[in-house]
């Protein structure tokens, strides 16, 4: 993991006391609210439907146990004793006081944390694989270049008003599991003909009102000039970008109008400018921040998986859990476990602040005092034991987080919605919670097996409803929340767009109607092992549409 | 002083977000209905109404109804709560049994989510 040194102690603390005058200047009077609000708005803090938020950077969802303890203890002290994990691997706090707000920003320095530029105009907390450094089948641990990139850009001085917020994902994995291609830039590590590791570099993906896969910029960058090229990126957009009119100001909309090979040209004229420059970082300081992310000192440890069997074969949850949760690791006789965030009554994403203590409690029991947070909204805990498997379940069960939901249609990605959205349209939560109830047997779930059903509770799609298997997105009709359904939607190489499937519905009619979906999917499968992404490729969406919407 | 009409200024955060069909008609509709005033606290951002006796609570059945009448004081109010740093975020709810009671507007009210958030087992 990046420790920070000095400089970085002495930045967000610097940081936190610049913001803890401008509040006092806010509540004296000195600085308007429209003054004040761009203020809050770069450190994090909005103002929602009830209250004010705080939404807390977590670099690439890297977090050591001391910091989840923190954000944990900041829940208790300063909020009403939860978090909510988000799809960009930041935590949100809903109940903040603006009063309080320097005190937790001082809390978070002395964590080596920060809330910077996670709203705004700006590049955002950059995001990767939460497998990352940890992944059996990663070409190179991506987390040092999301840390180049992330020290790049903060407080960047060119990019600090950009037309839009600008949003990066790195992913080394042979499966993208950072959602690159629904990113304004999205890097995936990747193999040069000669065997050189670099980037291929995607740009213009998105979701919201306009969604886009995102489409290659290049084949493939050498990662010496990784800065550079960014930074050609990134001053073509803010030159070109449209800043008149809100809808259209993100970068998918800029390469969309130019053209993919036009906007190609524009970034290698301005690449040519500053190839080789200044700009591009020296080797000793890459050499400096990659080397914080060298691997662990695992100590050998056996493979047991003789005995895991064993243990499965007697008991159906830990058979499910170890199926579901836990993942390859590039060292033999260890494995990642990932620790569900869903389970009926808990809001996707949400955990109590003793429920971070616990994970954090693991983590440095049974791992390597390392976390992560995920793309869908969980906590993966790397480098564990495979010998450890059943104590962690057991102590997993006994807070109620040992759930055997990866990747099932019960992990679902959900916005906080109308429950705490100023913008939401319609809830997202509860209906997460019906769906859930929808499919309420562990068995019933394991049969339908892999597939992605995510909630937006607005066209701003902050549930990713567009990248789903089946998205749910939240709409106002006539003043009464209603909700189409998307299907086909897609992360990974083949990222694709979900479709809607025909006229919104009730909320109470939404669980019957993704019912009969997944009951065509039992019946139309080739076998259990076709996946619904598969049986709806083959099958195409009229199918499922004319199950949904026939009337009885 | 913030046009406590203009919702652009009051509401959204930073995403793009068109006014819902409530929202319009809050505005369209707001010169004839009676209407409730709420804002955020400033210094802590809770919920508030403006009450009968122009007093800010937190409780959405203490809000007052401003008649055509009532409603310049009370906007009046509200506008000097802004400037005096009170209060921010103010907007005005037509009682028209749409905005009133819109799901945005019945969950405000409730002053919480409608879901039960996970809960500390360790409070302080």
């Amino acid at each position: 993991m990046y420790k920070y040194d000095k400089l970085d102690r002495d930045f967000v603390t610097s940081r936190s006391a610049q913001f803890r005058d401008q509040v006092n200047r806010r509540l004296s009077g000195e600085l308007s609210e429209d003054e004040f609000k761009p203020l809050r708005l770069q450190n994090g803090l909005y103002l929602q439907l009830h209250a004010y938020m705080l939404r807390v950077a977590i670099p690439y969802g890297v977090l050591s146990g001391a910091q989840l303890r923190g954000l944990a203890g900041i829940a208790r002290d300063f909020d009403r004793g939860f978090g909510h994990f988000t799809t960009r691997q930041n935590i949100q706090f809903n109940w903040i006081k603006l009063v309080e707000t320097p005190d937790i920003l001082d809390r978070l320095a002395s964590l080596d944390m920060h809330a910077i530029q996670t709203s705004g105009n700006c590049i955002r907390n950059v995001t990767s694989d939460p497998f990352a450094g940890a992944a059996a089948d990663e070409l190179e641990d991506p987390r040092g270049w999301c840390e180049i990139i992330r020290q790049w850009s903060t407080l960047h001085p060119e990019f600090a008003f950009l037309p839009r917020k600008f949003k990066i994902a790195v992913s080394a994995g042979a499966v993208d599991r950072a959602a690159t291609g629904f990113h304004d830039i999205g890097l995936r590590l990747t193999k040069s003909i000669s065997g050189e590791i670099g980037f291929r570099v995607l740009v213009g993906g998105g979701q919201g009102r306009t969604p886009r896969v995102a489409q290659q910029l290049s084949r493939f960058l050498p990662k010496r000039h990784l800065l550079s090229y960014l930074e050609a990126i990134l001053r073509v957009y803010n030159a070109a970008g449209r800043r008149d009119n809100i809808y259209k100001a993100r970068i998918k909309i800029l390469v969309e109008a130019m053209g993919i090979d036009a906007f190609r040209d524009a970034v290698n004229n301005e690449w040519l400018l500053i190839k080789d420059s200044a700009i591009e970082l020296p080797q000793h300081e890459q050499d400096r921040i990659l080397a914080q992310f060298s691997p662990p000192a695992l100590p050998e440890s056996a493979d047991n998986w003789s005995a895991i069997k064993a243990k499965r074969a007697d008991d159906r949850g830990f058979d499910d859990w170890v199926r579901r949760n836990v993942s390859p690791h590039y060292q033999p006789g260890y494995v990642n476990v990932s620790v569900s965030l869903k389970s009926i009554g808990r809001p996707p994403g949400d955990a109590s602040a003793s429920e971070m203590e616990a994970i954090a409690a693991l983590a440095e029991t049974y791992g390597q005092d390392e976390l992560r947070v995920t793309y869908s909204q969980n906590i993966v805990i790397p480098h564990m034991r495979q010998t450890d498997l059943f104590a962690i379940y057991t102590a997993l069960a006994k807070l109620q987080l040992a759930g055997g939901e990866n990747g099932l249609i019960s992990d679902m990605i959900a916005c906080p919605g109308l429950d705490y959205c100023n913008l939401a349209n319609a809830r997202s939560l509860p209906l997460a919670e019906m769906i859930f109830q929808k499919f309420g047997d562990a068995k019933t779930r394991q049969d339908i097996g892999p597939i992605r059903l995510n909630i937006s509770g607005c066209i701003n799609a902050c549930g990713h409803h567009h990248a789903a298997d089946i998205g749910i997105l939240g709409v106002n009709k006539k003043g009464v929340e209603n909700f189409q359904i998307t299907l086909g939607g897609k992360t990974g190489e083949d990222a694709a767009v979900g479709r809607i499937l025909g006229p919104s519905f009730v909320e109470a009619d939404v669980p019957d109607a993704i019912a009969r979906i997944i009951d065509v999917y039992k019946a139309k499968r080739l076998s259990a092992s076709e996946e619904f992404a598969d049986t709806l490729a083959r099958l195409g969406p009229a199918i499922f549409k004319d199950a949904v919407y026939e009337t009885v | 002083m913030t046009n406590i009409l203009d919702r652009s200024k009051s509401q959204p955060e930073s995403k793009s977000q068109p006014q819902s069909q409530s929202q319009s008609q809050a505005q369209s509709e707001s010169q004839s209905a009676d209407i409730l005033i709420t804002a955020n606290r400033l210094d802590d951002g809770s919920v508030v109404w403006l009450a009968d006796d122009l007093q800010w609570r937190q409780e959405r059945h203490h809000a007052g109804h401003f008649d055509k009448v009532a409603r310049r004081r009370a906007l009046a109010k509200a506008s000097h709560s802004e400037a005096a740093n009170e209060v921010t975020a103010i907007y005005e709810i037509p009682i028209d049994g749409k905005a009133d009671v819109s799901a945005r507007e019945r969950i405000r009210a409730l002053g919480g989510p409608s879901i039960v958030p996970p809960k500390d087992l360790n409070p302080t």
